[in-house]
């Protein structure tokens, strides 16, 4: 500890600084959601609600919240489920099988989500599937279930077996046990593990360009309409866009607070 | 509770199901449509490997490739750099800006992707507020065009998009590591700098490894910055791909080259593996 006090602190400097980088454009573009002026031009003129009101009026856009709502329930509940399942193995079961199927459970993580999607072209041809909703679906499962793995196996890997042993020992059944100890313990990691899971497929882009046949989600409406013109409409669906995600996880930090909050969500026991 | 071998192979039935069916077995069939010739969308003849052939022999092949690699180095060593100094000072920093950096940092990473890459083109626009503040300042008189629309646009589009996802998988890391190696080295006379250098960093070496070429991975196969940031010769490995499945209709080529992709992703590791191995970033005896 010499005169550390006295140093100045450059690597909160520069971490901030990175925030800064990392937050500004959102702001900024945010900024412009509500502007008065249909030009997206430096100084920022007057507040509007207007770019808004458009977007609403579009039925295009309705259609396209409502389909990412659905597309992203049905994700959340089948990705946890499938996801949750696997979790219970991982940290109770150790052999071959299950040692490669946690390995495969990270690949889609890793894989840029391009190749995923090209997958899902080359299975269209094969099968002669359709695109579509239900494709669009099994696309974000894919992406989703990883994340539920890791955040239910971090919270199963840190609460009390003894808990459930003491109830076996009280005479409870497997199925009792489970439904009585394990499952009102986990609880509040799975509710988050879900409310990620639907954060994510409300946002997921890189798939659902391959799989979307003739829907539209927010995302997509936004590559579609957008892609040349600047305009404050694009700047109101990315404030949605941004917001519905953020609120989701949010809540799902509240959910897991008592159980390691945020850092245990990102698979991480302090 | 115990699990039983056939009750967990039971359980992991429609996991297996959803990563075969829609991850290992599209990519066994993309391999296997790279290998024959398309006409109108639907495969011809006999196998052969002349998607693989035209390709490599076509001049576009390697401008692509050398577009992507002078895009994804920089952002994999910027991404890298930058969250390796704020998992830095989240683990072994002081003060009490750690956790705010921390829930910004994963507040960032569950930002909309999508919104991350479109929100510079408010910034950067010919009429945005870089430029329209520069002008104000008087420090121009025109709006500079190239920062839009440029290979530096896709450059910063993508160190948004991988910078959190980098400090998160070094948080990790960081967090591992046994503070007593570090206070041990302080004590043996190591200066701050020696302490990383030969310390931390070391110890950290699997990660950074397995770090920049994720992050160079990601950014090869993102095809959305390039489109939304990115000029007419902004055109990446990933944009290539995907526009050979899009408007390009070349299913055959976009096969071959997403092959080609995956495997030289392999190559690539392996040859930063031999590099961080020799320059003692990653000592034989950390992985």
């Amino acid at each position: 500890m010499r005169a550390q006090t006295f140093s100045i602190p450059w690597l909160a400097i520069v971490s901030m600084l990175l925030m800064v980088f990392l937050f500004a454009p959102l702001a900024v573009a945010a900024l412009y959601a509500f502007s008065a002026v249909p030009s997206l031009t430096w100084p920022f003129q007057g507040w509007s609600l207007q770019w808004f009101a458009k977007l609403f009026a579009d039925p295009g856009f309705r259609k396209a919240l409502l389909t990412s709502f659905e597309v992203a329930i049905i994700t959340a509940v089948a990705a946890t489920l499938i996801g949750t399942v696997a979790a219970f193995v991982f940290t109770r079961l150790f052999n071959r099988l299950t040692v490669t199927s946690q390995a495969m459970a990270r690949l889609p993580v890793m894989l840029p989500g391009l190749f995923i999607g090209v997958g899902f072209v080359a299975l269209m041809i094969l099968l002669r599937f359709s695109p579509g909703t239900p494709l669009i679906t099994a696309g974000h499962i894919v992406v989703a279930v990883p994340w539920v793995i890791l955040v239910v196996s971090a919270r199963l890997l840190t609460y009390d077996t003894e808990l459930e042993a003491a109830a076996r020992d009280l005479g409870a059944g497997p199925f009792q046990t489970l439904r009585r100890v394990t499952l009102p313990i986990i609880a509040p990691a799975v509710a988050g593990a879900a409310l990620l899971a639907f954060a994510w497929s409300f946002d997921e882009t890189l798939i659902t360009v391959f799989t979307r046949g003739q829907e539209t989600t927010v995302p997509l409406y936004i590559v579609g309409k957008l892609r040349r013109v600047v305009d404050p409409t694009g700047n109101a669906v990315a404030v949605i866009l941004l917001l519905i995600p953020w609120v989701a996880f949010g809540l799902a930090a509240i959910f897991m607070r008592k159980s390691g909050g945020v850092s245990a969500m990102m698979g991480q026991r302090r | 509770m115990r699990i039983g071998r056939g009750l967990g192979a039971a359980l992991l039935v429609p996991l297996l199901a959803v990563l075969i069916g829609f991850v290992v077995v599209p990519t066994i069939v993309l391999f296997g449509y790279s290998l024959y010739e398309w006409v109108f969308a639907s495969p011809k003849g006999a196998l052969t490997l002349t998607n693989y052939v035209e390709l490599l022999q076509s001049p576009i092949t390697w401008k692509v490739l050398e577009t992507t690699l002078w895009i994804g180095i920089p952002v994999a060593v910027i991404s890298v750099a930058g969250g390796y100094a704020i998992s830095y000072y989240i683990v072994f920093g002081q003060g009490r800006g750690r956790q705010l950096l921390f829930v910004l940092t994963v507040t960032a990473l569950m930002a909309s992707y999508l919104v991350r890459v479109y929100a510079w083109r408010t910034l950067l626009g010919s009429k945005g507020v870089v430029n329209g503040g520069l002008e104000a300042a008087g420090l121009i008189d025109q709006p500079l065009e190239f920062i839009l629309f440029s290979r530096t646009a896709v450059i910063l589009g993508e160190v948004s998009l991988f910078m959190p996802l980098a400090a998160l998988t070094f948080f990790a890391a960081l967090s591992g590591i046994n503070p007593d190696l570090r206070e041990a080295s302080r004590d043996l006379g190591a200066s701050r700098f020696q302490t990383l250098r030969r310390v931390t960093l070391p110890l950290s070496g699997p990660a950074i490894l397995a770090t920049s070429a994720l992050v160079f991975f990601l950014a090869a196969g993102d095809y959305l910055t390039p489109v939304f940031l990115g000029g007419p010769e902004s055109v990446t490995l990933g944009r290539l791909i995907a526009d050979s499945f899009g408007t390009t209709v070349d299913y055959g080529k976009g096969a071959a080259l997403s092959v080609m992709v995956l495997v030289g992703f392999v190559l690539v590791y392996l040859l930063m593996r031999f590099v961080m191995r020799r320059t003692g970033l990653l000592p034989a005896w950390v992985s």
